[in-house]
């Protein structure tokens, strides 16, 4: 049987004094997963732990059934894992087109910086300017062609459809969908938009207090109003 | 009259452009990077004297120059490796380890080579001297110095702007975690830039031999000069350092010849004027 590519067993991650993640439990074979959950129970602590950006982690971090657990950003980038940080953090310093030439890996990858301009034409438009004049959906934009210019095994997504328009968020949608179904890239996609999460993902984990606590298929989940209520605290309106 | 005043001009430009090569790798590390190391002029004595020693040994000047570069650039690669990328962000611990090394660095280098002034000998043809017509003759070297400080400027200008070292270099000081998960090693990159910077330092320091001579209290000059010119231009600006350094180049020698007195004066009252009237520098930005 194959290694799952990501693989986490009672990861427990710190910021300062306060314990963020309480033991996650999480596998992601192929596909895309969307971790949902209120405000604050750490689903960026999660992301960022997977990429390393969090020093103070303990449990288990295994990709592709390399144990990876501790290991810096640059070492996890060079296992095949990106990530589209929530609030995008473009480089204020650098225009688009610099951002993606510092990105590109290689010319002869799937993704490359034309291909980059042609999937967010906006952004072609937008190259001599720099990332913080830019809007918030074209930094995303760019967040996400910095992101896939690594060609990643491993995609992570902390909140992609914050502050994009719903035109922008659909196509949003169609290449993630795209990503994980022809090209196979793995998605982790954290979303506060339910929608976008249980359209786009195959399966959706619910994150409450630092723990998964119910993984289930998106089509399902996304009917099951018990649980909706229970974890989520959505109405029956959702 | 006219002549002198020409001639101090001149003499002024070319101590702008040992000012600029010394502080150009000062803005970069300073500036840029937002490390600070005020061990900065020990590496330009360091460069300066063991530059000396092996110019001595195999009477060639060329050498002498890498020489000094290499063990400046080296010096500068252990300090940021080994102390300064450990107090990333704290800049108070930054300074005062700096200092405290640029002390001991001070006393080492006076133990070893004295309190002597050492002046190199440049090969031939930079000694000769160049008709300037009617203002006389100017040495070759300071000439060449001035030639050489404009390479060097466009030289860094250009890897800034153009090269992907440079895009991760301005990248890794707005957001280092950023350029961590794009799979740059930054502590690394770090660690090359100020193997760059301080081999620019250690290169001043054989020049600056050449052109002047070095002996113990340089150290302190030039990082005072460095300081300068980086506030005056604009932190980690190669433009704002050219800037910075011809102002302060040109101050100090016409100074010399108009109003010695207060020559050392009209320096700092340029950088109280700049931090009071735009504390950002003259050039902003990066590169």
């Amino acid at each position: 049987m194959p290694e799952p590519l990501l693989e986490l067993r009672g990861l427990f991650a710190t910021l300062g004094n306060t314990c963020i993640l309480h033991g996650v439990d999480l596998t992601l074979a192929s596909g895309c997963l969307a971790v949902v959950g209120r405000n604050g129970v750490g689903k960026s602590t999660l992301c960022r732990s997977i990429m390393g950006l969090v020093p103070d982690v303990t449990g288990r971090l295994r990709l592709a059934g390399q144990e990876l657990l501790g290991r810096p950003p640059h070492e996890m980038e060079g296992q095949g894992v990106a990530i589209v940080p929530q609030g995008r953090r473009t480089f204020p310093s650098l225009t688009v087109h610099e951002h993606l030439r510092l990105a590109q890996k290689s010319k002869a990858k799937a993704w490359t910086i034309e291909r980059v301009y042609q999937t967010f034409p906006r952004l072609a438009e937008r190259r001599r300017n720099r990332g913080t004049q830019l809007s918030g959906g074209e930094q995303q934009m760019l967040a996400i062609g910095r992101a896939l210019l690594r060609n990643p095994r491993l995609l992570i997504l902390d909140e992609p459809s914050e502050g994009l328009s719903p035109l922008v968020v659909e196509q949003l949608s169609a290449l993630m969908q795209q990503l994980y179904r022809s090209e196979g890239m793995t998605l982790l996609l954290v979303e506060q938009n339910f929608r976008v999460a249980v359209s786009v993902a195959e399966r959706v984990a619910v994150m409450i207090s630092g723990r998964i606590v119910h993984e289930d298929e998106a089509s399902s989940f996304a009917s099951d109003h018990e649980a909706h209520e229970r974890f989520l605290g959505l109405g029956e309106a959702a | 009259m006219l002549k002198l005043a020409v001639l101090s001009l001149l003499n002024g430009i070319s101590v702008a452009a040992l000012y600029f090569i010394v502080a150009s790798g000062f803005t970069v590390t300073f500036g840029l990077m937002r490390t600070i190391n005020l061990a900065y002029g020990s590496l330009f004595l360091i460069g300066g004297y063991v530059g000396y020693q092996v110019g001595d040994l195999t009477r060639n000047w060329y050498l002498a120059m890498i020489a000094g570069s290499a063990i400046a650039g080296l010096s500068g690669a252990v300090l940021q490796w080994g102390v300064l990328d450990r107090l990333r962000g704290q800049d108070m611990r930054q300074a005062l380890v700096t200092i405290g090394l640029s002390i001991v660095a001070a006393d080492v280098l006076l133990a070893v080579f004295g309190g002597l002034t050492y002046q190199f000998t440049p090969p031939d043809w930079m000694q000769a001297t160049v008709s300037l017509g009617v203002f006389g003759g100017y040495p070759a070297f300071r000439l060449l110095l001035i030639a050489l400080s404009l390479f060097i400027g466009v030289f860094i200008w250009a890897g800034l702007t153009c090269t992907r070292v440079g895009l991760a270099i301005r990248a890794g000081v707005d957001d280092r975690e950023m350029l961590s998960a794009i799979g740059v090693n930054p502590s690394r990159l770090f660690v090359i830039v100020a193997t760059c910077g301080s081999a620019l330092a250690g290169l001043a320091g054989v020049i600056g031999g050449t052109a002047l001579s070095i002996s113990p209290g340089e150290d302190s000059r030039y990082l005072l000069a460095s300081l300068v010119v980086t506030i005056v231009g604009g932190m980690g600006s190669i433009a704002g350092a050219a800037v910075g350094a011809l102002l302060v180049g040109l101050l100090e020698q016409v100074g010399l010849l108009y109003f010695p007195n207060y020559s050392i004066v009209a320096v700092y009252l340029v950088m109280v004027g700049v931090l009071a009237l735009r504390p950002q520098g003259l050039v902003r930005g990066t590169a």
